[in-house]
């Protein structure tokens, strides 16, 4: 069966440095890929690339682009008019900004159902009643009278995945859905997003640099770095063994219960250099405790090392 | 610093709210509270002192030069005073809004070009646009608001402009466009709700010097044509008598007074609460 999303070789330049570099992506049906990194390593501009939302002066393009059968093109937004809602949905980051305060809850979920699905006022709000309570929202027909400011970060989240939702898509990209969420609500979400997916069969673009939230929801991750996709593996297999020094150095910085007491948080040395910035070789190199000369003068490909799991790196054997 | 942290002293608010109230009142019920026929003559009780009696009419405000209540007349011209800012209000409002909205949703060659016009307009002394309109179109009490309108919606258009730019990037219009609402859909639905607070205390403040333009254009002839009643033509013939008969300029002059007086105390006030809001 063929992918419900692919994407071959994604670019993305702002000023002329590319800021998403060659990224090829594939996702199937009911699965959740994690799009995994630092801030500005390019992964939230490579959700906004797919869905058309690059801004013009970026100059998005890939090689090839296919979404549900249909060909799509980051440079072309109005190839996705029809797909949107019914095809892909998405929630951003700031749960309590991307609701209109001026609307009602019910209002806007009701838009987004009837943008797509015209239908008469009643049977949309039965379907808005349903789907609010669906994703936990305790009350949903008081909930829908009122207006955002009236709901909680977490409560505001849920609508969004409502909205995102109720048009049954086959795709949901989420770009760090939980990261402006206080911990328990943070793990209320991920679980309502994992059941939704099973029960409607919606496959997800989880993007995130939260490493636990991958353990818990993803089924396949990308770890992306400066612009590139450094590895790629099921996650229990990624968390298994690591083949590229960067996702073994991120999964150190988690911190754990039952390690040592009273030591100092392991942190990976510098910063993702600005794309102006980037060396040539492997941009990971200066950063990297295995970097041989080979890694400064050459950009390692991007190769399967083992069924199923990819790296970019000349020393991934080496990599514990 | 300093200076922002202190509160700014502002006339009290209670005053001027029944104010209002009342020239509002007074235009609506201007038949039942006028005591007599603004436009009937009484040429043998021309230019009486107020409250003086003259051929068993009984003058509160005095009369003018043909012998006409001051009093009724005053009453029906506050009818036309803000019968014309209140729609030249509207008018400029609905102009301004909608170019400012697009200007900034649009951007690029649109926006560019609806902002250069903004500017353009609001460069021209309005006095002598307004002037020059009228030359064109003849004076009348249409025209006049037409000539308020097409004057005075760059302002709107600049506020509308710049409120428009920083709702547009909040994540909410992201999505709303996302989803599939079309422009107008977006404007109306998403972006008018959001910055209705800043345009309305515009056009409050808008409203004060819409009486004054009328009353000037008025003054100046161009405006509402006689015998129908307007404070500024009032003045005007006023300002002839006004050695012999000092009532018949003063008495509108302080109904212009205390009405955009009131109008500009509140919309001040008005002002300073969505600024407050917010933030």
């Amino acid at each position: 069966m063929s992918p419900l999303l692919a994407i071959e070789d994604l670019t993305v330049e702002i000023r002329g440095a590319p800021v998403v570099d060659g990224v090829s992506l594939s996702i199937a049906a009911g699965e959740t890929l994690a799009l995994v990194g630092e801030s500005g390593c390019g992964k939230s501009m490579t959700a906004m690339a797919i869905l058309g939302l690059a801004p013009e002066a970026a100059a998005p393009r890939a090689a090839r682009a296919t979404l549900d059968g249909h060909a799509i093109d980051p440079a072309r937004p109005d190839r996705m008019d029809g797909l949107r809602g019914r095809v892909v949905s998405t929630i951003f980051q700031e749960p309590v900004l991307s609701l209109d305060p001026t609307m009602r809850i019910g209002a806007q979920v009701m838009e987004a159902l009837r943008l797509h699905d015209p239908m008469p006022r009643a049977a949309a709000a039965e379907r808005v009643a349903a789907m609010l309570a669906d994703v936990g929202i305790p009350d949903p027909r008081l909930r829908m009278r009122q207006y955002p400011h009236e709901l909680s970060g977490g409560m505001c989240q849920r609508v969004m995945i409502a909205m995102a939702l109720i048009t049954r898509p086959r795709l949901l990209i989420a770009d760090e859905p939980t990261t402006a969420l206080d911990v328990t609500t943070q793990a209320q979400i991920l679980d309502l997003i994992a059941r939704l997916r099973d029960e409607t069969g919606t496959a997800v673009l989880l993007i995130t640099h939260d490493m636990g939230v991958v353990a818990e929801v993803a089924d396949r991750v990308a770890v992306m770095y400066a612009g590139r996709i450094v590895e790629q593996a099921p996650a229990a297999t990624l968390f298994a063994r690591q083949r590229h020094p960067y996702t073994a150095l991120l999964l150190r910085t988690i911190p754990r219960l039952d390690g040592p007491r009273k030591t100092a948080l392991p942190a990976i040395p510098g910063a993702v250099p600005a794309p102006a910035d980037w060396p040539q070789g492997c941009r990971f190199a200066p950063r990297c405790p295995l970097a041989i000369d080979t890694c400064r003068a050459e950009s390692p490909p991007f190769a399967e090392v083992a069924p199923g799991h990819a790296a970019a790196c000349w020393r991934s054997e080496e990599v514990t | 610093m300093i200076a922002r942290t202190l509160p700014r002293p502002r006339p009290a608010l209670w005053p001027f709210i029944p104010i209002l109230a009342g020239f509002v009142l007074v235009a609506v019920f201007a038949p039942l509270i006028a005591p007599h026929d603004p436009d009937a003559q009484n040429l043998l009780g021309r230019l009486k002192a107020p409250g003086t009696t003259a051929r068993d009419t009984f003058y509160l405000l005095g009369s003018d030069e043909l012998g006409r209540d001051l009093l009724s007349r005053i009453v029906h011209g506050a009818r036309i005073s803000l019968a014309v800012a209140i729609a030249s209000v509207v008018a400029s409002g609905i102009i301004g809004t909608a170019l400012g909205m697009v200007a900034a949703l649009r951007g690029g060659w649109t926006g560019t070009i609806i902002m250069r016009v903004v500017d353009i307009v609001l460069s021209i002394p309005p006095i002598l646009l307004a002037i020059i309109t009228v030359a064109v179109l003849g004076p009348g009490i249409v025209n006049v608001v037409v000539v308020l309108a097409l004057t005075r919606w760059p302002r709107y258009a600049r506020v509308a402009y710049g409120q428009t730019l920083s709702v547009v990037t909040m994540p909410y219009l992201r999505i709303a466009r996302f989803t599939g609402a079309g422009p107008v859909r977006l404007l109306w639905r998403h972006v008018l709700p959001n910055i209705i607070g800043p345009i309305i205390v515009v056009a409050t403040l808008e409203f004060g010097l819409m009486v004054l333009f009328e009353a000037g254009l008025s003054f100046l002839g161009l405006g509402v044509q006689p015998p129908t009643p307007s404070w500024g033509s009032i003045l005007s013939t006023g300002r002839n008598y006004v050695s012999t008969a000092w009532w018949i300029a003063t008495f509108p002059g302080l109904c212009l007074f205390l009405l955009v007086l009131s109008v500009n105390v509140i919309g001040d006030t008005l002002r300073d609460r969505v600024d407050r809001g917010s933030d």
